[in-house]
Order: structure tokens, then sequence, then C-alpha cells
């Protein structure tokens, strides 16, 4: 802009090579695939009506997820479109640790690996709890 | 058509359905404007129009705050404006606050929507505050040294959208700003709103970090936030589906029409709309909380 920087300020640090990229695909793809599970359970919901496995809470038995979705019931879509977004998050926080374990940058795989541990506590405390 | 569980007064109830998709995308339009997300409106909207536990509408409205910062973080970060450290540094304390509110709002408040309605009146107050005294402070070439920042190299730089010239900024005060972050993360944990109304004024007014950035960095950082306070909904069971999924959709849709199209808003009208219907929905919440509304 004017002049040039001052000399006591130290270089910028380089984010982990390709990390940036992978953000906006993990979002890019999160938000689709998600989005997809959404339009898909709201069309057959209102092809069919409700009286599917989960009626109207979020909660679904997990081992019959896969015979639900085979049975095109709409609540077992729009339960994996939310668990696909939460879950997006989650993914792009294990990148950032990928990233940044690559580089051998201490400080931010100790940052990035507490606030995974937060969202597996989370994760953890919904399963369980 | 049973898919439909939401009601209205006396409205049919495909029509109640459509209120629900119309209130959910204006709320996503007018928060990517803003540069805040939806969840300030909603979660009101949900409870006063439709008679939702707040639970429920919470829990819906942190879902949608993922989708918002999904759909709207990725440009973003890969032109470079966002700052990935800063974001990380500020996720530990926000991640940890929303897991902190939503376990509060599950397990202790479980049966005080009451408490709930009341204490999301002041964070609408505040918000609006904020929102009516936001502006774009610019940056300082020489902030108070911070070692912390230092350490952690939390500086960064952009490119002026209208100069084209690069500018740098040095990030400051970065334990202050940790706290700040902690707290928003709790509002998202316990009200489900994304947090930026307060994380934004934070890193903009007391870590010198540029409007555009730390708008960049919190829409980036409130998907972890929200993830971690919506994990804990999610299998809680106040994820109704029959809310969430119209209300994720519109306001996903919202948000793309409003990042798209916001820089043509009229931003000043826009944020006196967004003061005065946060005060509209502080009063009708202060109503309900006392009886007064049925």
């Amino acid at each position: 802009m004017s002049g040039p920087p001052s000399p006591e300020l130290p270089a910028l640090a380089a984010d982990p090579p390709g990390l940036r990229d992978a953000f906006g695909h993990v979002l890019r793809y999160g938000v689709l695939v998600s989005g997809l599970f959404l339009v898909v359970g709201f069309l057959l919901a209102a092809a069919r009506g409700s009286t599917g496995l989960a009626g109207s809470t979020g909660r679904l038995p997990l081992d019959r997820l896969s015979g639900a979705l085979g049975a095109g019931d709409p609540w077992a879509y729009l339960f994996v479109g939310v668990v696909v977004l939460a879950a997006t998050p989650v993914v792009r926080v294990t990148f950032a640790l990928g990233g940044f374990a690559a580089v051998r940058d201490r400080a931010y795989v100790l940052i990035t690996g507490f606030v995974l541990a937060v969202l597996l506590t989370s994760l953890a405390i919904g399963v369980v709890g | 058509m049973g898919f439909v569980v939401v009601t209205l007064g006396g409205l049919d109830p495909l029509l109640a359905l459509l209120v629900l998709v119309v209130i959910a995308f204006a709320a996503g339009t007018v928060g990517a404007a803003l540069g805040v997300g939806g969840g300030l409106f909603l979660v009101p909207a949900l409870v006063l129009l439709f008679g939702i536990d707040i639970h429920i509408a919470i829990a819906a409205s942190i879902v949608s705050v993922i989708a918002t910062s999904s759909a709207a973080a990725s440009n973003d970060v890969q032109s470079g404006l966002t700052n990935v450290r800063l974001a990380m540094f500020l996720e530990t304390a926000t991640a940890l606050g929303g897991l902190a509110g939503a376990i509060v709002a599950v397990t202790v408040l479980a049966n005080q929507s009451n408490i709930l309605v009341f204490a999301f009146v002041p964070v609408v107050l505040i918000a609006a505050a904020l929102m009516a005294s936001s502006r774009d402070r610019d940056t300082v070439v020489d902030p108070p040294p911070d070692l912390l920042a230092r350490r952690l190299r939390l500086d960064g730089e952009y490119v002026g959208p209208v100069t084209g010239i690069r500018r740098r900024y040095r990030v400051t005060r970065s334990g202050v700003g940790l706290g700040f972050a902690g707290l928003a993360g709790v509002a998202s944990g316990l009200f489900g709103i994304g947090g930026g109304i307060f994380k934004v004024p934070a890193m903009n007014t007391l870590m010198n970090v540029p409007l555009r950035v730390a708008t960049a960095t919190s829409t980036f950082m409130i998907g972890v936030t929200a993830a971690a306070g919506a994990l804990v909904y999610l299998f809680a069971g106040d994820v109704v589906l029959a809310v969430v999924a119209p209300v994720v959709l519109a306001v996903f849709f919202g948000t793309i029409l409003g990042r798209r199209y916001g820089h043509t808003a009229p931003v000043a009208r826009l944020k006196v709309l967004f003061v005065g219907l946060l005060v509209v929905a502080a009063v009708l919440m202060v109503a309900r909380g006392v009886g007064a509304l049925p």
C-alpha cells in the first residue's frame, strides 16, 4: 500500500497446503448430500404420509436405519439428512487435524485435537445419554 | 399429506407449513444479507406463532445454523478471506461453550421451557443493541502486543474488495476474544443461535480483525459451534424432523439468496427491520412467559 512493511513484523504463517480447498469441498459436499436426503425425505413424506418408523421425533434406531431407507421411509431419509449435516463440521475438524499434523504444527494439532474431542464428546453424550 | 405437524391458529395445516417455510426462508435471507444467522428470528417465530416448545424450536434452529455455515463458508475459506488459525483457536471455546449450553438445556432446563423463553429475551435485546450500534471499525497498525496471538501466529492479511489492495492485520487481545467466543458458544448451545452477532463485534472491536474477515471467520466457525450443540439435541429427541426438515431447507435456500443478492440489499433499512423485529419478539416472549399470551 505505502512504503515497505515494518521490519519487526514476523512472516505470516502459511496454512497447511491444500487445507482450505479440503475445507471447501467438505462443506460443499456435506451440504449437497444432506440436502439431497432432506429433499428426497420431504418428497417421500408428501407422497406417502407420515406413517413411518420414527413418527415425528428425531430418534431412529440405528440398526433399523438401512432397512427403513430401503423401504423408502421418509423419516429415515430426513434423519440421515440431519445427521450428515451435523457430521459435516466433525469431518471438517478431522481434516484440519490431519492438515496440521502433516506439517508438524504441534500447537494447532493440540488445538484442533481439543475441538475434535469436544465434538466427539457431544456425539458420545448424545448416543449414550 | 400426513406430514404436517405444525399448526397455526385455525389455518389449514398445509398453509401453516407454507407460513413456516416462508418465515424460515426470510430468516435465512435477511440473516445472510446482514452477515448473521437466522436463529434469532426463527426461535421466537416458532415459539410465538406456532406454539412449538422452545426446546424443539432451538433444536430446529441449531441444525439450520449448521446448514447456513456450511453453505456460506466454503467460498470465503477457499478465497483466503477466512482466518483459519483464528477460527480453530476460537473454536476451542465456542465448541466447549456450545456443548455445555446444550447439555444444560436438555438436562437442567429440560422441563423448564418458561425459563428458557425468559432467558432468550435479554439475548434478543443485546443482539438488537449490537446490531443497532454495529459499524465497520478500521483496524489499527500497531495494536497492543499479544504474546499468545504471536505465538499462535494469528495475524493475517486480506484483499480489500473495492481497492484490491492486500492489507495485513495484527490480531490482539486473543485471551479476551477467547472469553467472548466461549460466551457466544454457550448462547449457541442454549438458544440455538449461531452466535455471530456476538463474535463478529468482539473480533472486530477488540481483536483488531477487519469486519469482512471477522464475518467470514465467524460464519466458518458457527458450523462447529452449532454441531457441538446439535448432536446433543439430536439424540435427546428434540430434533423433530417434521419441523427441522422444512426449516433447514428453507433457511438454506434463503441463505443462498441472501448471499447472492445481499450486497444489493438496502442494509441500513434491513438493520432497522432486524432491530424492530427483535424488539417485538422480546416483548411478545415476555408476554408469553408471564401468561398474557396463549
